[in-house]
């Protein structure tokens, strides 16, 4: 074969080349354009149905708890009114005193819950810090697990807008469910640090771990809203996990910004 | 013959490893035992009949296509990962136009040998530049870095020599042998490098961040 034309061949395969590499690219970013508007659908069906299960969970404390408390009340002291004289003497009397006491302290206790679940005032009042460690005491008492802390943010995190500090928060609480849900783990550890301008939160827990993938490929909502969240604070959200080995969880925002 | 055995280093590490080590390490392993087997059959049949372009027909699509998936182990990004593996056929349906087009033993690997050289290049430059464009720390106990280095110096080496000996008239044996010489020398460095990447401590496993 002639020289030159030995040379165009060359020039070609070498286009070739450059228009294999385009088109894999360009079918790549096209299939990686509808993945994600699946995904965001998924993710906004997701949303609404949490939402809705929160609205849920919300109406069944209020109808199963709150209000059959009332109703007892409303009966009990209804009684207390149409009885000329307290059935029993003051002995008695003294009793359902002690009782309607003790259901207006569940009553209190229940809303309070609520309201917690619903947005964690302690965030507002006292900061992220002290809302880390009565989470962590909170799921210890609730789920069994032994939650331990390690908050040392150098009082940093007093520095972080309260939308950062709830953000950073509700990770810290979903990462603990999911501990409490998935992991087997009998200990767990939650911890907050401040680094290079960042403050970073971790939960890590000593339970059965699992092959990490990417968060978007979870099933649940759990890692996508934990991953998510961390996005809109212009942070970063890091998994690692190994069957055997536990996982830990960390999400890590800058304090200012 | 020392740059064919060469090729077996990174493997032997990772067969010694093979249930703790990484997916990427792994695939590269194949592609150096894909490598290995290549030039070893090449040297047999050249010694036996004279001729072996043809292994080279069969076999590197097969070596292209272990890479590519090996390369895409290593994306920092799902678009990226992706893309390599759609390469992968486009990749093979070019060696078959390639053949087609070239008609001849000689030819095709005139003409695939570019094709090919750009084609692995571009793909591991950009991955060894996005994986250090978005490594936290340092990068010199990364496979990823090491393994790239080591291809590109190999296709490199392959991109630099090949014109000299084409060339070359015939009858400069000596002077080709040279070429032959630095080449092969390039070649066992470059998998020097490849098997010191399948030493470094293996990373955390961590599904990436956001």
């Amino acid at each position: 074969m002639p020289a030159s034309k030995q040379l165009f061949w060359i020039y070609v395969a070498a286009v070739l080349a450059v228009v294999v590499i385009l088109a894999a690219f360009a079918a790549a970013l096209f299939i990686y354009q509808r993945h994600n508007l699946r995904l965001h659908r998924s993710y906004a069906k997701k949303l609404l149905d949490a939402h809705e299960e929160e609205r849920a969970w919300v109406a069944r404390e209020v109808h199963d708890d709150a209000l059959q408390r009332v109703a007892i009340l409303q009966h009990e002291l209804s009684e207390w009114d149409t009885a000329e004289i307290p059935v029993g003497g003051p002995g008695r009397a003294s009793a359902r005193v002690e009782a309607l006491r003790s259901e207006l302290q569940d009553l209190g206790e229940m809303l309070r819950r609520v309201a917690h679940r619903l947005h964690p005032a302690i965030i507002d009042q006292a900061g992220l810090v002290p809302a880390l460690a009565q989470l962590a005491s909170d799921v210890s008492r609730s789920s069994g697990i032994d939650v331990e802390t390690d908050l040392q943010d150098d009082g940093r995190s007093e520095q972080l807008s309260r939308e950062r500090a709830l953000m950073l928060y509700r990770i810290a609480q979903e990462g603990l469910r999911n501990v409490a849900r998935h992991s087997g783990a009998k200990r767990a550890r939650i911890s907050a640090r401040a680094q290079n301008g960042d403050i970073a939160v971790s939960i890590q827990d000593f339970g059965h771990g699992f092959e990490t993938t990417d968060p978007s490929r979870s099933k649940g909502l759990g890692l996508i809203s934990m991953a998510e969240r961390t996005r809109l604070a212009e942070g970063r959200f890091e998994i690692w996990s190994r069957p055997g080995e536990g996982t830990t969880v960390r999400a890590s925002v800058p304090i200012k910004g | 013959m020392a740059a064919t055995f060469a090729q077996l280093l990174p493997s032997v590490v990772v067969f010694a490893r093979w249930r703790r080590t990484t997916v990427a390490r792994q695939w590269i392993a194949l592609w150096c035992v894909a490598f290995f087997l290549s030039d070893a059959l090449q040297l047999i049949l050249s010694m036996a009949f004279g001729t072996n372009l043809w292994v080279f027909i069969y076999i590197s699509p097969v070596e292209d296509a272990l890479l590519l998936w090996a390369l895409s182990h290593w994306q920092t990004r799902p678009v990226t990962r992706m893309a390599l593996r759609i390469a992968i056929p486009l990749v093979i349906a070019s060696y078959v136009v390639i053949a087609i087009v070239a008609g001849e033993l000689e030819s095709y690997k005139t003409f695939s040998g570019p094709f090919r050289a750009l084609m692995i290049m571009t793909w591991t430059a950009f991955t060894v530049v996005t994986n250090i464009a978005t490594a936290p720390e340092r990068v010199w106990a990364r496979d990823w870095l090491w393994t790239c280095l080591g291809v590109l110096l190999y296709f490199g080496m392959f991109v630099v020599t090949e014109p000299i000996i084409a060339a070359m008239p015939r009858d400069q044996v000596e002077n080709m042998f040279r070429v032959y010489n630095v080449r092969a020398i390039g070649d066992v460095v470059a998998f020097i490098l490849i098997w010191r990447g399948m030493r470094c401590p293996l990373p955390s496993n961590s599904s990436g961040s956001t």
